[in-house]
């Protein structure tokens, strides 16, 4: 059994290509160079699941706000972007480059605000204009100034 | 995760390694699966190549960044939009997602050649301006994680004569935003220390210095001022030199604060001659129109000196 095993982390280290140690984390780079993310953040490994989770949560959680209310709108049309994204690249280092937006567990990590974010607007809900309709017309205009 | 569907090469890799060794059918199948599926992966991103990834990704891009700040400094997201124009995009973003909480949107020297773009300022009316700047930190296209600053502003010919002004950068989309409301002296606001701990030390400022009371604030007190000083020294109204004034007083052997005695004159700077026009002086009244001729008392200039020692 022990030879079945040494024979099998052979093939493994071969297929992987560059070898890593026998107690390297598994985020370390033997495939292709995807680093560790800044300091404070955890890498993890399942970072498309993570991030396909936390979208369809702020999915649901949107539900609460009118579907005419413009941050509802805009911020489906960026979740799914990302959604699509992620669902079709299965490389991590080629969905992060795909994404342009830092490591994949900043990505998470900005998945999370806007996760806490949306009960927060939910609470307070700015697109309410004064008679209780949800505004659709924006009457202010930005005064460019010298 | 799915594990895909054993393929024929699988298989087949799974009987040689069978024959080999001569382990357990299931633990080859597990390590041969992941071995070739892994092999697979690796000939599909080959195949692909560099040129069809990247026109991908370009395709992939353009929709979500449409409406906002973009990614400076990475390669492949460097945008072709101007400033002033992602300036302009972002916050009509804004006010149409929180109309409500935005009085005013500016972008101050917008056209200023020197710079790319302008600085986006929001006015935001006084009960809200802790929420905005919550919305701004939080929002996937905002991301103004960083607090930089909180002042204020005396306007004392207003009635709402303060401006509180919030400074705010975006790190990941390297933008800065100010946020700013016009209140009065009694009206408190919301403490920004709820979201960031770091407007701590700046809301103290502003309450020690123009008397701006903030709620919820950990522990509000003053910051620059004398321990049992009164007054709020940036507002317009308060002068120069103060009210009180403080010396050592060797009768009860401390410092005592008494009222201020100014012995130098208040000088009046009326610009029309450069020179410091003295009314009661020599020889500038003979030159210059408009000063009186009144007779120079002695005391007077000769106070004058001693005065401008003192200080």
């Amino acid at each position: 059994l022990r030879r079945g095993t040494m024979f099998f982390a052979r093939v493994l280290r071969c297929a992987g290509g560059k070898s890593r140690g026998p107690r390297a984390p598994s985020w370390v780079s033997s495939s292709g160079s995807r680093f560790p993310p800044p300091v404070g953040l955890l890498p993890d490994e399942n970072a498309r699941d993570t991030l396909m989770g936390l979208y369809r949560a702020i999915f649901v959680a949107l539900e609460e706000v009118p579907a005419e209310a413009k941050y509802r709108v805009n911020v489906e049309k960026t979740i799914s972007h990302r959604m699509r994204l992620v669902e079709a690249t299965e490389d991590l280092l080629e969905l992060e480059e795909k994404l342009g937006l830092g490591k994949l567990e900043e990505v998470i990590e900005q998945a999370k605000d806007e996760l806490q974010l949306v009960p927060f607007m939910t609470e307070h809900q700015p697109w309410k204009m004064q008679d209780g309709s949800v505004a659709t017309k924006t009457q202010l205009k930005i005064e460019l100034i010298d | 995760h799915e594990q895909p569907k054993a393929t024929e090469g699988e298989s087949k890799l799974r009987r040689k390694l069978c024959a080999v060794v001569g382990v357990r059918r299931r633990m080859i199948m597990r390590t041969a699966r992941g071995v070739v599926a892994r092999g697979a992966q690796l000939w599909r991103r080959y195949a692909s190549g560099a040129a069809g990834g990247a026109i991908k990704a370009a395709e992939a891009r353009t929709p979500a960044t449409a409406h906002g700040l973009k990614r400076a400094g990475s390669p492949t997201t460097c945008s072709t939009m101007p400033l002033l124009e992602q300036q302009t995009k972002f916050m009509s973003s804004v006010l149409e997602m929180i109309p409500a909480w935005i009085t005013r949107a500016q972008i101050q020297k917008a056209h200023d050649i020197t710079h790319n773009g302008g600085e986006m300022v929001l006015e935001v009316p006084t009960e809200v301006t802790a929420k905005v700047l919550r919305f701004l930190q939080m929002h996937t296209n905002a991301q103004f994680k960083c607090f930089i600053d909180c002042t204020a502003v005396d306007y004392p010919s207003q009635a709402k004569r303060f401006k509180v002004v919030y400074f705010l950068l975006s790190v990941k989309y390297n933008a800065r935003i100010r946020v700013q409301t016009y209140v009065d002296e009694i009206t408190p606001l919301e403490s920004a220390t709820r979201w960031y701990p770091g407007a701590d030390w700046f809301e103290r400022e502003v309450w020690d210095m123009y008397g701006v009371y903030f709620y919820n604030h950990p522990d509000l007190r003053r910051i620059l001022t004398d321990y049992g000083f009164e007054g709020h020294p940036q507002r317009k109204d308060f002068p120069l030199s103060g009210f009180v004034e403080s010396r050592y007083d060797d009768a009860t052997k401390r410092v005592v604060n008494e009222p201020i005695e100014i012995a130098q004159e208040y000088r009046s700077f009326d610009y029309t001659s450069p020179w410091e026009v003295f009314p009661e002086g020599g020889r500038a009244r003979d030159f210059l129109p408009g000063t009186s001729s009144s007779p120079s008392s002695s005391e007077e200039s000769g106070d004058k000196p001693d005065a401008n020692e003192a200080k």
